[in-house]
């Protein structure tokens, strides 16, 4: 019976109480949310060519529609009631759309008190993504988590979080399903943990290591390169965004609007992750950030090294137990192979 | 939402903001349906023109997003009314034997929707990549709910080919 209300409200596009706790327990559900899931990332990653032109109405034609509007009389009752109240809202309203255009510097106060001062997670909107970011002092602090089941299946970030009693992470590398019905079990490059290499698999995309004394590394390393450097945790994705405070990204980055994750570190040794939204999750004009987006963000934040990390439906991050920036799939957090905790004091 | 709709019919760069921050999404949209950038542009422009123009008449109705999209749709029916290709579609129609033959899901996707009746198409596209519900898309262009519904189960039977898709019930 909940299976039949399950994929009723699946293909409308509805939702109802009960529904996710059911998708939870219910494989062969889940197994049709993902497939609608599938089926919208395919329509919306067909390639669409940027316009050519602005396509908003001329100036003249936007003032003139809204003197129209201005003559019209106060027809609605509903308006005549709140007509006092408008006043107020626009006030609000313009405050709110000035803050909106503030976003391009980093807020000075962080948005969520937290109890260690250490950590501070910020909130950024843009135009067209939200994104949570969050700054650790001291680099030592990052480690990697990788799934327990390696090898077999991937843990969702609020598992590695809580496993390894850790303050907070996000979620990190690469990696491959295991066999036919695994998913997320093995981590491709290159995986150090607590100095010790924990998975090599072939892979193209740089390194991205933090050094025994706490400096981000992000490139093409082997094995043996990373220890030389005495790298103490290290995951596999890329590209690299921001090496020496210069941004790497030509254009948008090519890679199109996503949600994403990513790790960078600022002059004074302060991680930066930023994990954002996007794929519609908040709203029509949530279609996530670009790599460009997101060096562009992390310059503001004074990175001088930075890379991105995993992204899409991996994009995640949690701190003191809370998921700041939840997933975009609505069947819940993703199993992945790697994550990057941050230890707690 | 609505306070800033209120705000753009007074202000005029409240209303450029309105109109900037849905342009990527009708554009976006508008592709999806033409599949042509100059046709897409085209019917982009005329949506934001129109939502500039006539934002008094919103009525809340329905949600903003809701509104919007009929107005990309009607701009996009006018398009092809113009060009008198009514029953036909603007993509050439490809044939493929069968789904089976297609790996690349996406090669599949793109040719299954070539494939569908027209209508069936802008449904499968407002519904899939629009992300609006059955009763949003049955507005949006003015069809009934159960209509949709229908139109919805069709793809779904069509999908079930490639896609491995649980249950019977829709």
């Amino acid at each position: 019976m909940t299976c039949n209300k399950t994929l009723q409200a699946i293909w409308a596009g509805t939702t109802f109480d009960g529904m996710e706790a059911h998708l939870e327990t219910c494989p062969s559900c889940r197994g049709a949310m993902e497939s609608i899931e599938r089926l919208t990332s395919e329509l919306m990653e067909q390639n669409v060519p940027a316009p050519s032109r602005s396509l908003l109405p001329s100036r003249d034609v936007i003032r003139k529609a809204i003197r129209q509007q201005h003559k019209k009389p106060w027809r609605r009752t509903s308006f005549i009631a709140t007509a006092v109240l408008v006043t107020a809202s626009c006030i609000a309203g313009v405050a709110t759309i000035w803050k909106g255009n503030q976003t391009n510097q980093p807020p000075s106060t962080p948005a969520t008190a937290t109890k260690d001062a250490s950590i501070t997670v910020q909130d950024y909107h843009g135009k067209t993504f939200s994104a949570k970011i969050m700054l650790v002092s001291d680099p030592k602090r990052i480690h990697v988590g990788v799934t327990k089941y390696a090898g077999k299946v991937g843990q969702t970030v609020s598992d590695m979080v809580r496993d390894a009693r850790a303050d907070g992470g996000v979620n990190a590398g690469a990696f491959n399903n295991a066999g036919e019905n695994g998913t997320a079990g093995i981590p491709l490059g290159i995986t150090i943990q607590h100095g010790q290499v924990v998975d090599s698999q072939p892979n193209n995309q740089p390194e991205i290591g933090i050094t025994a004394a706490g400096q981000l590394l992000c490139g093409a390393y082997t094995v043996a390169e990373l220890k030389a450097r005495h790298v103490q945790e290290a995951v596999s994705f890329g590209p690299v965004l921001v090496n020496d405070g210069q941004g790497l990204i030509q254009g948008d980055g090519g890679w199109g609007n996503a949600p994403r994750t990513a790790i960078g570190q600022r002059a004074d040794g302060t991680i930066i992750f930023i994990v954002t939204d996007g794929r519609f999750r908040n709203g029509w004009n949530d279609v996530g950030a670009t790599l460009k987006d997101i060096q562009n963000l992390m310059l503001q934040y004074g990175a001088v090294t930075a890379a991105n990390l995993d992204g899409g439906s991996s994009s995640t991050m949690i701190y003191q137990g809370k998921l700041e920036m939840p997933p975009v799939n609505l069947s819940g957090e993703r199993q992945v192979a790697t994550a990057f905790l941050i230890e707690a004091e | 939402m609505e306070d800033r709709i209120r705000l753009a019919m007074q202000d005029e760069e409240a209303m450029v903001r309105l109109l900037e921050e849905i342009e990527p999404f009708v554009y976006r949209l508008s592709f999806h349906l033409t599949q042509h950038q100059q046709d897409a542009e085209d019917v982009a422009q005329e949506t934001l023109y129109k939502v500039c123009t006539k934002l008094s008449t919103y009525r809340g109705e329905s949600s903003f997003q809701t509104w919007v999209y009929s107005f990309v749709m009607n701009t996009f029916k006018d398009l092809i009314r113009k060009r008198k290709v009514v029953q036909e579609p603007l993509l050439d129609k490809q044939s493929i034997e069968s789904f089976e033959d297609v790996s690349d899901a996406k090669l599949t996707v793109t040719a299954l929707l070539s494939q569908l009746p027209e209508v069936d198409r802008q449904v499968m596209i407002l519904r899939f990549c629009g992300g609006l519900s059955v009763r949003e898309v049955s507005k949006a262009m003015n069809l009934s709910e159960a209509n949709v519904k229908t139109k919805v189960f069709r793809i779904k039977q069509r999908l079930q080919g490639f896609f491995p898709i649980g249950g019977e019930a829709l």
